[in-house]
Parts: C-alpha cells; sequence; structure tokens
C-alpha cells in the first residue's frame, strides 16, 4: 500500500480510540477484531507490520537464548524499517528501554561490574550503561526523566509499580512518534504497539504469575542439578532482556 | 500566434471545472474513505460521516459556475488572456481547497468517532477552507466582467 494511499485512511479511521494506557478497564476492540481489520493491509506492509510488532512485544524475544541474540532481532527490525525511519526510531527506543531496566534490575540483583552488558552490543546507551555503571541513573536521568522514578522502584522492590513506570514510559514514546502519523503505515503499526501494551497490562494475571514463577523456579533448580549443583549464572544471557 | 492565444483561451475557460473536479474527487475520497473506516468501528452516525465527507464536492459546482461567468462567445484574442489567468488561478485555488478539506475532514470524522459531540466543532477547519474557495469564486466573477467580449 503506497504511503497515504486511501486504504490506510480506511484501516487508521476504523481502529478505536485507545486514551490512556491505565484509563479503561477493557479493551476498545478484541483481538480477533483487530486481525480483522488489519487483513486490510497488503501481504507486504502485513509481514514488516508483524515483524515489527512481534520483536517489540515479550513473546517475540522469549525464545533468545543470549542478549547479543535480542539486540539482534531488533537490529534487523530496524533494517527492515529503513522506509519509516520514525518506526525504526520507536523500535530502538524500545531497545533502549529494556536495556535500561534490564541494567537496573541487574544492579539491584548485585552485579558488581557491567560486564553482562558488554554483550548489548556497541549501542551509545550500552557505552553509556557500562561507562556510568555506578551513577544511579547511569548518568541519563537529565535526558530520561522517567529513569529516576524507575532506579527507585526498582531499589524498593516495587515490581508492579515499576512494570507500570515502564509501560507509561513506552506508551509516551509511542504517542510522541503517533503525533506526526494519521493515516499511513506508521499510524497502523504504533496502534497496534499500543495496543499490545494495554493488551499486556490487562492480561497480567496474580495466578498466572505465580505459575510461572514456579516454573521458572523448576527449571532453574532442575539447570542446576544437571550441572553438578553449580550456581546458574546470569552473565550475557537472555535473563535480561527478555524477561 | 492568435491561435495559440485562443486555445489558452478555452483551456482557462474549462480549468476551473477540471480542476475543481480533480480536487472534489481527490478530497471525497480521502474524507470517504475515513467515512467507511469510522463506520466499521461505530454503531451510529452512518449519515453524519458520509454527508461530512461530501463536502468537497463543492469546489467541482464552484469550477462550472466560474466557467459560465467566463464563457465568451465566441472567444477573441482580446478576452483569452484574460479567461486563462483568471480561469487557471481560480482552477488552482479549488484543487487546494479540496485537496486539504478532504484532509482535515478525514481528521474531523475520525476525531468525532472518538467523540461525538465535537462533531459540528470539528468541521470548523473544513468550513474555514470553504470559505477561501468562495473567495476565489466571487473574486473570479468580479473580474470575469472586466474582461472583454
Amino acid at each position: 500500500m503506497a504511503e497515504g494511499s486511501f486504504q490506510y485512511i480506511t484501516l487508521s479511521a476504523s481502529l478505536p480510540h485507545l486514551g490512556a494506557l491505565f484509563s479503561n478497564a477493557d479493551l476498545p476492540m478484541s483481538r480477533f477484531r483487530l486481525e480483522e481489520r488489519l487483513s486490510m493491509l497488503e501481504d507486504e506492509d502485513r509481514r514488516l507490520l508483524d515483524r515489527v510488532t512481534h520483536v517489540t512485544s515479550w513473546p517475540g524475544v522469549d525464545g533468545c537464548d543470549t542478549d547479543a541474540e535480542v539486540v539482534a532481532r531488533f537490529d534487523a527490525a530496524c533494517r527492515s524499517l529503513e522506509a519509516h525511519p520514525d518506526l525504526a526510531a520507536v523500535v530502538r527506543e524500545r531497545l533502549e528501554t529494556r536495556m535500561l531496566v534490564a541494567a537496573l534490575r541487574l544492579r539491584r540483583d548485585g552485579a558488581a561490574d557491567p560486564a553482562p552488558v558488554a554483550a548489548w552490543g556497541r549501542m551509545a546507551i550500552a557505552r553509556a550503561i557500562r561507562t556510568n555503571w555506578s551513577e544511579p541513573t547511569f548518568g541519563l536521568g537529565r535526558a530520561r526523566p522517567w529513569l529516576r522514578a524507575a532506579q527507585a522502584l526498582c531499589a524498593a522492590g516495587d515490581h508492579i509499580g515499576l512494570e507500570r513506570a515502564v509501560l507509561t514510559e513506552v506508551y509516551r514514546q509511542i504517542d510522541r512518534a503517533a503525533d506526526d502519523h494519521q493515516f499511513d503505515f506508521e499510524a497502523v503499526a504504533l496502534f497496534v504497539m499500543r495496543f499490545q501494551l494495554i493488551e499486556r497490562w490487562q492480561r497480567y494475571d496474580a495466578t498466572r504469575a505465580r505459575d510461572r514463577l514456579e516454573a521458572l523456579l523448576q527449571s532453574t533448580l532442575a539447570g542446576a542439578w544437571t550441572a553438578g549443583n553449580a550456581t546458574p549464572t546470569g552473565a550475557g544471557k537472555a535473563g535480561s532482556l527478555s524477561q | 500566434m492568435t491561435d495559440l492565444v485562443l486555445v489558452l483561451g478555452w483551456f482557462g475557460l474549462f480549468a476551473p471545472v477540471a480542476l475543481g473536479a480533480i480536487g472534489s474527487s481527490i478530497g471525497c475520497a480521502r474524507a470517504g474513505s475515513a467515512a467507511i473506516g469510522a463506520m466499521l468501528d461505530t454503531e451510529t452516525g452512518y449519515g453524519r460521516f458520509i454527508g461530512a465527507s461530501l463536502m468537497p464536492s463543492s469546489q467541482v459546482i464552484y469550477g462550472i459556475v466560474i466557467m459560465f461567468s467566463l464563457q465568451r462567445d465566441p472567444m477573441t484574442a482580446e478576452a483569452a488572456a484574460g479567461v486563462f489567468g483568471v480561469g487557471v488561478l481560480a482552477g488552482v485555488a479549488l484543487l487546494y481547497v479540496g485537496i486539504r478539506q478532504g484532509e482535515v475532514l478525514a481528521s474531523a470524522i475520525v476525531a468525532a468517532k472518538a467523540k461525538p459531540e465535537i462533531f459540528g466543532i470539528s468541521l470548523a477547519p473544513a468550513a474555514v477552507l470553504e470559505g477561501f474557495a468562495v473567495f476565489a469564486l466571487v473574486f473570479a466573477l468580479v473580474l470575469s466582467g472586466t474582461i472583454p467580449g
């Protein structure tokens, strides 16, 4: 579909207003209905949309074994978005946000040096984290004001508060990009990203979270037994960027 | 040379209709696409959306009025230059207004879908653009009276 095409206008106009992240109890449309509307996209656009929205959602990087693999997937998604630089910027910003939160968690869990960050590539944000490891906001608090609150929540062990702060920031990033796009591919992709965030927040379930925690504990313990009671380490593994 | 001037005269005579029709069709197609999309997401207000999407169609009507006011029988070399200038520029104005009206109407339809109470006020930008097209129409009519023939 060409940029500014009438089909984009129809598709964008058929998508409901999502509102603020935590303002609605329910999504204004079901996933089934969303998929039905997205069927208006041409195959090539649909593949690109799936690629972008997949990598920015947690399931999209769930199967990655290492952080380097997560970064590589993001890089590949950004490369495929050469024709849509604003969307590529949102994807890159999403990875940076994920890196910052992962670094906060690593430091909270007692990592004395930024060794695991070495696997995060040569992005400026990864360099800043490595260089300013001992600073509360990695020297980025001025450019990213949300980081200060996130650091405090992380240090206090307020996981839900941290998740809320991060989702709010990601939603804000998407909103900012959406200001410049109303009836084009970017508008549709940014809508789907926002939809995913709201969907994710609404799916949070204490019972499922406990089940997942138990499953993770069991798999970790099983791994430790297999390795002769060796303590599993997270350095370079997908314990940071993909969880 | 006279033939070329006469050709330009005829070109200017039909320009308001042709360019107005292009502007109206692009504007209506844009706003209409938004109206169709909005109808997929709402249960009521279909008539309002379609009605708003037809607003750019006025450009071609203005073009027809300008064409009749510029018409000279027979077309003379003295009249052709004036007809060309007024007709082409009025047509360009109608074309641009039609396209831009389609854009603001598409935005208005999307906004009014989420917040029905703003439907009326959301049409204000399109109405202002309509006013500019009316300026082009009125002054084309005024100037056409000064063209000889």
